[in-house]
């Protein structure tokens, strides 16, 4: 049989608790002070503005992009490379406050429309102006139009299966990250007929980028997802104080128990602020779970130590605690190591999309079981000490 | 939980598995996925109410003019303060009593009170919010009816329900063309004929309009007549550079947009796209009317307050004619058509909110979020079978269960799964072991203490039991509240989080028990259990 801890007894609850009840205190110091001086990298989501991301066909030239914009007039424009290099992907955004004096006073949801029109060269600008098709814009629908209208017989394929073509293509493009490179790319694959390249290679151009996505949220928008946020916030902290304070009957865990959960939850935002990774609703998200998964934690250290307490009725307090921890220490390790490992799989190849918000689950749940024990417990412990018996013992 | 027959427990297990296996099987179909991985466009809309009410008072200021005029009451000054309402000034003395008596009986949807010897006429409350309320009305309907036409498989268009009531929300799967779609659902087309009103001295085939306002009022000796207005127009100079020249036209539309039967997408003489349209019979006879008395003038078109063209009138035209000229593209000529087709927005609109992902960008995310999904499950199951051996084979079991269960119970409420959505399950598949692992801690602790397999299997669940259902409570609480205040993705998550829950509770306390039981009475004097 493996086992964590055989018969783990460690004498936690002594004075060691003051060493890691000084790391706890010094870990908050740094983490509060982290969002006052350095602050959260906002997402959209709460900073409000434009945030479009584009993946070009060929490297693109940040400076030249930056031109291109600027010549808009949008305002504030920030551009960055995102993802590996040769993803030739980056992210525009378009602060809120920068917003162009023609567009002032207005929600500014036209500024995507604007950047995607700056970014579009002159020569296919006309083009696609004149009609031609897009191939690395245009929908499966569209696509499917453009080939059927070819007069009969000129394809090489029946018209019947143009629209099955179209699909086909639209696939491809999809799982080549939304872009088809070259027309040679294009001929290659099967139903394509030389006719059809052909007419592709005069009614269609294949553009330089393709749109991943656009995140628009204006100051309206803005103020109501923050109201939300902050009722959620407000509700569950609300939800499981009470329930807490009902489970326990003695104020003084459920104390303990919250400040455990302000531990926890300060020091993964902190994290969020150390590391700069971008503060968006999900990652309000993963702060509720962390507040759900760290009480859940206490609470499973909090019942073996009331349960011992009815069970060793003569033993020292501390020591009552002290058993507790380490009975329940295979299980909180166990627990926290399959949470843990779930949250990294999701950090290492969940994505760009899922990255702040795995981070934030991994500090969280790391603290969350460290919390219990050296937060929770201690402060019970501490709280014993200078209350007295009366005021702690369940 | 002893008392329940281990037969009749094992038939509860199969009917569930078999329940959700049938409300979750193909995944690929019943799993309705969200936008942000499936690709589309997700719009948060405003109805610019205020722009109802306008045309509401605008409305009614000809009629309540005439209707004073009649009695011989007429102000000399009429005009619109602030957008909501009506200032009627310059009542011959002592008649503004009695023009307010008038107006209380005829117009009975206004409030009335005297300003300095004037009057102030404002919509009642009621009034203005049944207006506002069946503007919103109007537009969810014409959005839906473009949308419609437009052709897009499966949309959401609803109304949102909140403090304000003026939010349209709108959810189009699979489109790639936010632009368009922007321009299209989001532009009121409101088309309007106007005769162009040319300063005295100038032929209409001479008159070329100027590039500002202040230039068309200074043609008009002693001002811009009151029946006439200023628009603008966007041209393009012959090296490319847009400017606005504005147009002198009559403040009165003979002809608007809801006098069109049809419209279509046309070729002009020179082969450029172009929009033709045709009116019912009875605007068409307005029109023959129109331009019988009117040769030779310029006629503008104008759509969105915007001229798009100010042709001359060079024939009788009865029902139907075409728009050129407008710089038209085929497709913005096709979109124009379809949205004169489907009638006009009966006030702006504006984007409060937009997310729109590539199908592209979609595709990667389902790839990515189900591979650290299978990583993540994996290497916990793994971890399971080398810790707890055989019994590793139990907790995996109740974990696959948990994700069925998951799964068919997002099918049965048709909920949506997101990307943050996934990230729930892989939380979710992290958490689910606890309970397990709570469980195969006490009764190793038990056996340690030993006791003989059964006891230690049923002291385990029975001091577990507490604990696991205050820990799946709390977190339970904190989902809640997510899920009622979290927006589009958030609420993804929350739905996972919380489904997976409760699936924990059920796979955990009922299941994993039972197939404990179930070996048990396959062999009731074990002596040794794999844990």
């Amino acid at each position: 049989m493996i086992q964590v801890f055989h018969n783990a007894n460690f004498r936690l609850m002594w004075r060691v608790k003051w060493g890691f009840m000084a790391f706890s205190a010094l870990a908050m110091t740094v983490a509060f002070g982290a969002m006052t001086v350095k602050g959260f990298n906002y997402g959209i989501d709460f900073a409000g503005g434009t945030a479009v991301q584009i993946k070009f066909r060929e490297r693109p030239r940040v400076e030249e992009l930056r031109a291109a914009l600027e010549a808009a007039n949008l305002g504030d424009i920030n551009i960055q490379r995102i993802g590996e290099p040769e993803d030739n992907e980056v992210l525009i955004r378009v602060e809120q406050t920068g917003a162009a004096p023609a567009t002032a006073g207005e929600e500014g949801g036209e500024i995507s429309t604007e950047i995607l029109a700056a970014l579009r060269s002159t020569e296919q600008k006309n083009t696609i102006g004149a009609g031609a098709l897009d191939l690395n814009m245009a929908s499966e629908g569209r696509l499917s139009e453009w080939l059927q209208s070819a007069p009969p017989g000129t394809t090489g394929a029946p018209a019947a299966d143009m629209a099955a073509l179209a699909h086909d293509l639209v696939e491809y493009r999809n799982e080549h990250g939304g872009l088809f490179h070259d027309m040679a790319a294009i001929a290659a694959l099967p139903g394509v007929t030389p006719e059809i390249v052909r007419r592709l290679e005069e009614g269609a151009v294949l553009g330089d980028f393709t749109l991943r996505s656009v995140e628009f949220v204006g100051p309206t928008a803005g103020r109501e997802l923050l109201h939300n946020t902050g009722l959620a916030i407000l509700g569950s902290s609300l939800g499981i104080l009470i329930y807490v304070w009902v489970r326990f009957h003695r104020i003084a865990w459920g104390i303990a128990a919250l400040i455990a959960l302000v531990h926890d939850v300060s020091i993964a935002a902190g994290a969020m602020a150390l590391t700069g990774k971008e503060f968006s609703l999900p990652v309000v998200a993963a702060l509720l779970t962390i507040l759900g998964y760290s009480i859940n934690d206490t609470i499973v250290v909090f019942d073996r130590i009331r349960e011992n307490l009815r069970l060793y009725r003569d033993h020292d307090f501390e020591e009552v605690v002290n058993a507790s921890i380490n009975q329940t220490l295979s299980r909180s390790v166990l627990t926290s190591f399959t949470v843990f490992v779930a949250v990294t799989a999701l950090f290492l190849y969940g994505g760009d999309k899922l990255n702040p918000l795995s981070f934030c689950l991994m500090v969280g749940v790391v603290f969350g079981s460290y919390s219990s024990i050296f937060v929770a417990s201690a402060l019970l412990v501490v709280t014993y000490k200078y209350l007295g018996a009366r005021h702690v013992k369940a | 939980m002893d008392s329940l027959g281990l037969r009749l427990r094992l038939g509860v297990i199969i009917v569930v598995v078999g329940l959700c296996a049938f409300a979750a099987y193909p995944p690929s179909e019943k799993i309705n996925l969200g936008l942000d991985l499936k690709g589309g466009i997700h719009l948060v809309m405003r109805v610019k109410t205020d722009d109802a009410v306008k045309a509401e008072i605008d409305l009614s200021q000809t009629r309540i003019r005439s209707a004073l005029g009649e009695k011989g009451l007429a102000p000399s000054q009429v005009g619109v303060e602030d957008g909501k309402a009506l200032a009627l000034k310059g009542f011959e003395t002592g008649k503004a009593g009695e023009a307010r008596d008038i107006i209380r009986t005829q117009f009975p949807q206004f409030d009335v009170a005297m300003v300095d010897g004037g009057l102030r006429l404002t919509l009642d409350p009621a009034q203005e919010s049944a207006t506002r309320d069946s503007a919103v009305r109007q537009a969810l309907e014409t959005i839906r009816t473009r949308v419609d036409k437009f052709g897009v498989a499966e949309p959401t268009i609803q109304r949102q329900l909140g403090a304000s009531n003026d939010r349209i929300l709108v959810q189009l799967p699979g489109v790639e063309d936010p632009e368009r779609v922007k321009d299209l659902i989001g532009s009121p087309a409101f088309l309007e004929w106007k005769l162009v009103k040319v300063p005295p001295g100038v032929t209409a085939d001479r008159f070329d309009p100027p590039t500002s306002e202040e230039a068309v009022a200074r043609m008009f000796p002693g001002g811009l007549p009151e029946d006439v207005e200023i628009l603008p127009q966007d041209r393009t100079t012959r090296d490319g550079k847009p400017i606005a020249v504005y147009w002198p036209v009559t403040r009165s539309s003979p002809l608007t947009g809801n006098d069109l039967k049809n419209s279509r997408r046309d070729m002009d003489r020179f082969g450029s796209p172009a929009v033709n349209f045709l009116l019912t019979a009875e605007a068409g006879q307005r029109f023959q009317e129109l331009t019988r008395q009117n040769q030779g003038q310029l006629l503008a078109i104008v759509l969105d307050r915007k001229v798009i063209s100010a042709p001359r009138i060079n024939a009788v035209i009865a029902d139907q004619g075409i728009i050129e000229g407008g710089n038209f593209t085929m497709e913005s000529a096709e979109d124009l058509s379809l949205k004169l087709r489907s009638g006009a927005l009966p006030a702006g609109m504006e984007i409060l909110e937009e997310r729109t992902v590539g199908p592209s960008l979609g595709a990667d995310s389902v790839r990515q979020g189900v591979v650290a999904s299978v990583i993540g499950s994996l290497v916990v199951v793994l971890f399971m079978l080398i810790y707890y051996r055989l019994s590793g084979v139990n907790a995996t079991f109740a974990l696959a269960l948990n994700l069925l269960i998951l799964l068919g119970a997002m099918a049965y409420v048709h909920s949506t799964l997101t990307l943050p959505g996934i990230a729930g399950i892989a939380l979710t598949v992290g958490m689910a072991v606890d309970a397990n692992v709570l469980i195969f801690e006490r009764i190793r602790e038990e056996l340690r203490l030993g006791r003989t397999v059964k006891t230690a299997i049923h002291a385990g669940f029975e001091k577990a039991l507490s604990t696991i259902v205050d820990g799946n409570l709390t977190t339970l609480i904190a989902g809640i509240f997510l899920y009622a205040y979290g927006s589009g993705p958030v609420r993804g998550f929350a739905v996972t989080l919380n489904i997976g829950i409760l699936a924990n509770l059920f796979t955990a306390v009922f299941v994993s028990r039972t197939v404990f039981d179930t070996l048990l009475s396959l062999n009731p004097r074990a002596e040794r259990l794999s844990i």
